[in-house]
């Protein structure tokens, strides 16, 4: 009887020592996890509980919300972070993290109402902002133009639109440039009038900011942290690009050269910018001089395609392009030659121009080559047009 | 003149990875006969390196344009997701092309019901949306749906919001071209970072009265969002949140999105936290305070 009884509680006691033991082992994990969840600071994210303070109001100042980088909302398209991200390239968001920077514009009207004197050019300054203003508040200054096939908030090409009939506005920057304000001033004006009117109202307080900012700068160090809150506003100037102001891109990127400690990677950009400011001009031979400076610039600095391999390759191509262009045909074969070996996957037209570099040099047998091993069509050949001696009917 | 960055090197990464044929092999996987079919139609065109539905669209024939509505609506149905992808890339652009408005606000909605966390394809959708609205001379509805759209979007889409709110304001108020600049003087007030600045020019230029005068688009989410109302994941409350937002139920959208930040698992911290700006937009009707909560909980680096 003992004896059955016996064997009956033994497997009840080893039933009960196993659900002790993974008991105690479920609890050693939880403690484990816990402890770890506590360290990566999971826990305290989900325990914490954000009390607004008044239902519908967040309080932004309450402390329990966690460190998070979120994207600032802007009024307007005022970076560019594609074009202006030249070598040495940085592929980390390096160019987005400009927007830590941005502020909203303040009220361009309240700010020029307290800033400019009441005569001399400020006077009249003002007088023609107000004379604008009246009709823009009363919506009769016409607002940038519209292809009305286009998506809404989509505005027409700058290059295909005709020019915005900015009234009053339109030769303000002149006088703007003669006035008290200072530089980034107008560019904050530029911004809000960006926002409040349009790109062609904006680069009229750019413009004049420029100007200024030639003068004020002057004597202003490389580096010098007073010119850091200008060269900021700097930044957003995309509507220069969308308007193809590539004068004022110039003097943009030439004071931002100046401005920025020198070789540092904001500078030796501003320098591939404005390079391709003056190519965009046609002053090929001056942007080809410019690029070669920076190439130097690179080689002191020695980080180029540190971060991007592919920052050779894209120097190589602008550096190609600009003494093709210039129709320094001899400096610009290394540069094909060494474009070539990268992985761009611009090779073909960087091959079909080498090999235009060498006929052009003389070298037709190499041009052939080149051709025959990218596969690339023979030039066209035309037939030679006799110089028309009179000029043709109509 | 010759374009001398790699602008050809982006454009090409900008196209979308494999196009349709992605969504219509995933349901072949699922076995659907209907689909299977389908990508056999659409091998063809996919090889010649052409999208089969958008070439449909732009054939200008009635029989392939209806052809094409119906294999959209089929994509969406059996793979929302790549189908919405699908649709901001191509489809849609191709559809207004097509003049197939109706079909365009059909799709934008059934898409956002279908994808309401995901902000990134909900604002390409309801762009989309909008286009067509205004297409149809329905500048009242476009309105709508712009400032569900201003509400619901994150914060790096708001300077594209703004111009397409101000394009809808202009087409739903023609007889009043006063009203832009009182609108956009109201929002750069709103916009100012500095509480004490945002009051002071808020009061200058009237409050904030032409934002608050818009109604938002509660039309097409009321029947989704009441069969939500058991979800309780962190995804799917998103999406909720969202679908408030775009209907203008901020109060209700508040709630959602408060407790969407406190079950936030840690990889989602900065898509809740986002959440949270919007919502701050939503309820200021403007950008300045909820760009005061993006700078404050900014990691200090």
């Amino acid at each position: 009887m003992s004896a059955s009884r016996a064997s009956s509680s033994k497997p009840i006691a080893i039933v009960a020592v196993v659900a002790i033991a993974s008991g105690l082992l479920a609890w050693i994990i939880w403690s484990v996890m816990e402890a770890k969840s506590d360290s990566s600071g999971t826990r305290e994210t989900r325990n914490t509980v954000v009390t607004p303070t008044s239902p519908g109001q967040i309080d932004v100042d309450n402390h329990a919300w966690k460190p998070a980088e979120v994207p600032v909302g802007m009024l307007a398209e005022y970076y560019d972070h594609i074009t202006e991200h030249t070598p040495p390239r940085d592929p980390s968001g390096a160019m987005q993290r400009r927007e830590r920077f941005y502020r909203a514009p303040g009220d361009p009207f309240a700010l020029l109402e307290s800033r400019l004197a009441r005569d001399g050019p400020d006077a009249a300054l003002w007088e023609k902002v107000q004379a604008w203003r009246q009709k823009w508040t009363a919506g009769r200054e016409v607002e940038p133009s519209r292809d009305p096939r286009l998506p809404p908030g989509v505005m027409i090409r700058p290059s295909r639109a005709p020019p915005q009939d900015l009234g009053e506005l339109a030769n303000v920057d002149q006088l703007a440039a003669q006035s008290s304000l200072a530089a980034q001033a107008l560019l904050d004006i530029g911004r809000a009038f960006d926002f409040l009117v349009g790109d062609e109202a904006a680069t009229v307080w750019i413009r004049a900011a420029l100007v200024k900012a030639q003068t004020e700068y002057d004597k202003t160090q490389p580096g010098d942290p007073a010119a850091a809150g200008f060269l900021r506003e700097l930044d957003q100037t995309r509507a220069l690009w969308r308007l193809n102001d590539y004068p004022s891109l110039e003097q943009r990127f030439s004071l931002a050269i100046r401005l920025y400690p020198a070789l540092s990677v904001e500078s030796r950009r501003a320098g591939c910018l404005h390079a391709t400011a003056l190519y965009y001009q046609g002053r090929s031979e001056e942007a080809a001089d410019a690029i070669l400076k920076v190439w130097d610039q690179d080689k002191q600095a020695g980080d180029l395609g540190a971060l991007e391999k592919g920052d050779f390759g894209e120097m190589d191509w602008v550096t190609g392009l600009y003494l093709f262009s210039s129709r320094q045909y001899a400096r610009a074969v290394p540069y094909y030659q060494d474009f070539l070996k990268t992985d761009d996957n611009r090779k073909r037209m960087g091959a079909q121009m080498f090999a235009s570099c060498l006929t052009q040099l003389g070298r037709p047998e190499e041009a052939e080559r080149i051709r025959h091993q990218y596969g690339l069509p023979r030039p066209a050949t035309r037939p030679v047009r006799r110089p028309a001696t009179q000029p043709a009917p109509g | 003149m010759m374009v001398p960055h790699s602008y050809l090197k982006r454009t090409k990464a900008c196209l979308p990875p494999l196009g349709v044929l992605r969504i219509f092999v995933h349901r072949s996987a699922r076995c659907n006969l209907s689909a299977l079919l389908l990508l056999c139609a659409l091998l063809p065109l996919r090889a010649s390196g052409q999208d089969a539905i958008v070439a449909q669209l732009n054939s200008r024939d009635g029989e392939n344009v209806g052809r094409a509505v119906d294999q959209i609506q089929a994509a969406l149905a059996a793979n929302p997701q790549q189908a919405v992808d699908q649709l901001n890339n191509a489809w849609m652009a191709a559809l207004l092309r097509a003049g197939q408005n109706q079909a365009v606000e059909e799709f934008a909605t059934k898409g956002t019901l279908a994808v309401a966390a995901d902000t990134w394809r909900i604002e390409q959708l309801q762009k989309h949306r909008i286009t067509a609205l205004l297409a149809e001379h329905k500048p009242q509805e476009a309105l709508h749906a712009a400032k569900g759209l201003f509400n619901v979007c994150g914060m790096g889409f708001t300077k594209d919001a703004l111009p397409i709110l101000v394009d809808c304001l202009k087409a739903a108020n023609p007889n009043d071209p006063s009203l832009i600049p009182k609108f956009k003087l109201q929002v750069l007030a709103n916009a100012q970072e500095d509480p004490a600045e945002r009051q002071r020019l808020l009061a200058k230029y009237d409050g904030n009265s032409v934002m608050e005068s818009i109604l938002a688009d509660p039309g097409p989410y009321g029947e989704a969002i009441a069969k939500r109302a058991n979800i309780t994941d962190y995804r799917g409350l998103y999406g909720t949140g969202n679908l408030l937002l775009m209907s203008g139920r901020i109060k209700e959208a508040h709630d959602v999105f408060m407790k969407v930040y406190q079950i936030a698992p840690p990889g989602e911290l900065k898509y809740a936290s986002e959440g949270i700006a919007k919502l701050i937009k939503a309820e200021e009707g403007g950008l300045g305070k909820a760009n005061q909560f993006v700078m404050s909980i900014r990691p200090k680096s």
